[in-house]
């Protein structure tokens, strides 16, 4: 790569399993549901971020961290995430049969 | 270990309750060693994927939860005409539901061939096939390697 011509800004990833400590940026554009961007505008604020691409970027930069634990970490990390977002006290075994049920009386 | 994976234990991935840190063990061990080998019918996305929804998991959970099932070390196996018709004479021996008929019929087609040792199952209608299908549940699987049960200072 030629070291002349304007340098692209550079961004840091924070230390994690990326590995990925200094890349050159690039622009991604990407369409959301009026409520996503209302929310966006809302959690920008309560976040204290500069702006609404800072907060998507830290979005993209804990997703991806998330997806690159280790298997184990992951799937543990995966089942909080399950149990705190739709809590129930029904057993996989339970769920599964009533599946079964529902197709048979089909 | 070589094991056909029956729906009921990969739902169990995604919920907090007895033995489901035995199935993440149990997946661990099987992205990391070469000694252990897993399948399941690829039907058992759907059975996963409607569990979750009748567990009220939004969609988009779903379907994160579905994309971490196909990145581990587990085959799944095609639903043929083959495995279809003899999911029907499954049905027409024994007092089962049909997905687990296909279960069944997809075990013994491929359980030669990929040298199976046991269908994993918490599903207890499984144990009534005692003489088709050999069932282990998670608690009679370990996932320890020979060396580390035998360390004492493990214990």
């Amino acid at each position: 790569m030629s070291d002349e011509g304007p340098r692209t800004p550079y961004y840091e990833v924070y230390p994690s399993r990326l590995l990925v400590l200094k890349m050159q940026a690039v622009s991604v554009s990407a369409k959301l549901t009026r409520r996503e961007a209302e929310l966006l505008d809302k959690l920008t604020r309560e976040y204290g971020f500069i702006s609404k691409s800072e907060a998507i970027r830290s979005a993209v930069r804990f997703y991806l961290n998330l997806l690159e634990l280790r298997s184990k970490d992951r799937l543990r990390m995966l089942q909080v995430i399950n149990e705190l977002i739709a809590p129930s006290s029904r057993t996989s075994s339970e769920l599964v049969e009533e599946g079964h049920r529902e197709e048979d009386e089909l | 270990m070589r094991l056909y994976l029956e729906p009921s234990v990969l739902v169990k991935l995604f919920k907090k309750e007895p033995d489901s840190n035995r199935m993440i063990d149990l997946l661990g061990a099987l992205d990391e060693r070469r000694d252990w080998f897993a399948c399941t019918s690829r039907w058992s996305l759907l059975e996963v994927a409607r569990a979750l929804r009748k567990d009220e998991k939004p969609r988009e959970l779903i379907e994160l939860n579905l994309k971490e099932l196909k990145r581990h070390r587990i085959s799944f196996i095609e639903v043929t005409r083959k495995i279809l018709s003899d999911s029907e004479i499954v049905i027409a021996s024994h007092d089962i539901y049909a997905s687990d008929a296909l279960h069944v019929a997809t075990y013994s087609h491929v359980a030669k061939m990929k040298r199976l040792d046991a269908m994993l199952s918490n599903d207890t209608h499984f144990k009534r096939l005692g003489t088709i299908v050999n069932v282990l549940t998670l608690s009679e699987v370990s996932t320890s390697r020979p060396s580390e049960s035998r360390d004492p200072a493990r214990l």
